[in-house]
């Protein structure tokens, strides 16, 4: 068996027991969080590389869906995922277990900052701290570039998906526009597409 | 305003806040500073930064603050909870909806055009992230060479990237191993 085909196997996360999938959902989150500098993609790609790569309860299909929920309800990325994730694995608890675990550390860090516990704030400004987070931050690009790379099979299907695709990155990174934007542009194009196909294929059966 | 009413504005702030966390910076800075005065534009300035420093989720990082500013550990967890609410009830309807009606038009369009419009955002944050590690800077997107001078590759931080890349296709080993080690070699080497 080859290393894709490995990937591809799921493994049943319901013959874990409930209270230890919430808990292991709780504290992946918590270690996801607090150790992750970037916020939103860089929490998905470490979110995906824990269930998907290494624990394998949820497949590569689930992450372009959690990506596309988690991109067009409003709020903070990186909470959607934890509750999408959350709620996947262990319904209402699971969901909040999650949640919980993604914001506690920034809960401790920025509050223990902003007591003013000036301390903590050269410690974060001083050359080997700023430093380490240049190199979490290259692996995160590592491990967001894995993140596409495994989605891309799923997600872009044919040139329409490569259009849309490559428009939504060169409209991000060169023409700085925002991602509300593009998603909304790429949800039109989506209608218009799916409509244009059933209309074919209606004239096709007649 | 009282904690509980601190709750409700980043209730607000969270059903407003489409695209992630960061879309909270320009929702902010109309409301918290332009029009309450609840802090000053430097004031403000400082705090993106510290949240854009530490781990965590930005949106996160800043509720937390101006919280934190107001009412303390209390005035934290208000805004804190209030920003998450909204999304946290969105994410469960919009899973629940998209299985209800997974072959009508309106979910397939959505879907055929969100699928890859997310890889083309994730492809996009590999750029912005490597434009704050493994480049220097931002990319200057001219064909004029004086642009691209003072643009230039952090060895070390390339290393790290590729590394990562190429550990994760190859092995299982847990990315917690990984950050650690990045963070380790950025100290000294970044």
């Amino acid at each position: 068996m080859n290393e894709t085909d490995a990937a591809a196997e799921t493994v049943d996360y319901r013959t874990i027991p409930l209270w230890k999938r919430n808990w292991i959902l709780c504290w992946s989150f918590l270690k996801i969080t607090a150790l992750v500098i970037g916020g939103g993609y860089a929490i998905i790609a470490a979110a995906q590389e824990e269930f998907v790569r290494r624990r394998r309860w949820l497949s590569e299909d689930d992450v372009i869906e959690m990506i596309t929920i988690t991109q067009t309800v409003p709020g903070i990325l990186a909470c959607n995922s934890a509750v999408y994730i959350g709620w996947r694995l262990g319904g209402y608890g699971g969901a909040f277990s999650a949640l919980v675990g993604s914001i506690v550390p920034s809960l401790v860090v920025i509050m223990l900052i902003a007591a003013g516990v000036q301390r903590i704030q050269n410690v974060i400004d001083s050359a080997p701290v700023q430093g380490a987070f240049k190199g979490i931050i290259g692996c995160i690009v590592g491990m967001v570039i894995v993140t596409a790379v495994k989605m891309r099979k799923k997600a872009v299907r044919d040139w329409f998906g490569w259009c849309v695709g490559i428009g939504c990155l060169i409209g991000m990174v060169v023409f700085g526009l925002s991602p509300a934007l593009l998603i909304v542009a790429a949800v039109a194009a989506g209608l218009l597409m799916e409509s244009v196909r059933r209309v074919k294929q209606r004239r096709k059966i007649q | 305003m009282t904690p509980w009413g601190l709750y409700w504005l980043f209730f607000k702030f969270g059903l407003l806040c489409f695209g992630g966390g960061y879309m909270l910076v320009p929702l902010l800075t109309a409301d918290l500073v332009e029009r309450r005065h609840l802090l000053s534009g430097q004031e403000f300035a400082n705090l993106v930064s510290i949240a854009q420093a530490t781990p965590g989720p930005i949106g996160i990082n800043t509720a937390t603050y101006v919280g934190f500013e107001q009412f303390g550990v209390i005035g934290s967890l208000a805004a804190t909870f209030g920003v998450v609410t909204p999304a946290a009830v969105l994410v469960i309807v919009a899973i629940k909806l998209l299985k209800r009606w997974e072959s009508s038009l309106p979910v397939q369009g959505f879907l055929t055009g969100m699928r890859p419009a997310a890889f083309g955002l994730v492809l996009a944050a590999a750029v912005i992230f490597a434009e704050l590690s493994v480049f220097s800077g931002p990319i200057p997107w001219s064909f004029a060479p004086e642009a691209w001078e003072t643009f230039g590759i952090r060895p070390a931080a390339l290393a790290i990237a590729v590394a990562t890349v190429w550990i994760m296709l190859k092995s299982r080993i847990s990315f917690m191993y990984l950050l650690l080690a990045s963070a380790l070699i950025g100290a000294f080497l970044c």
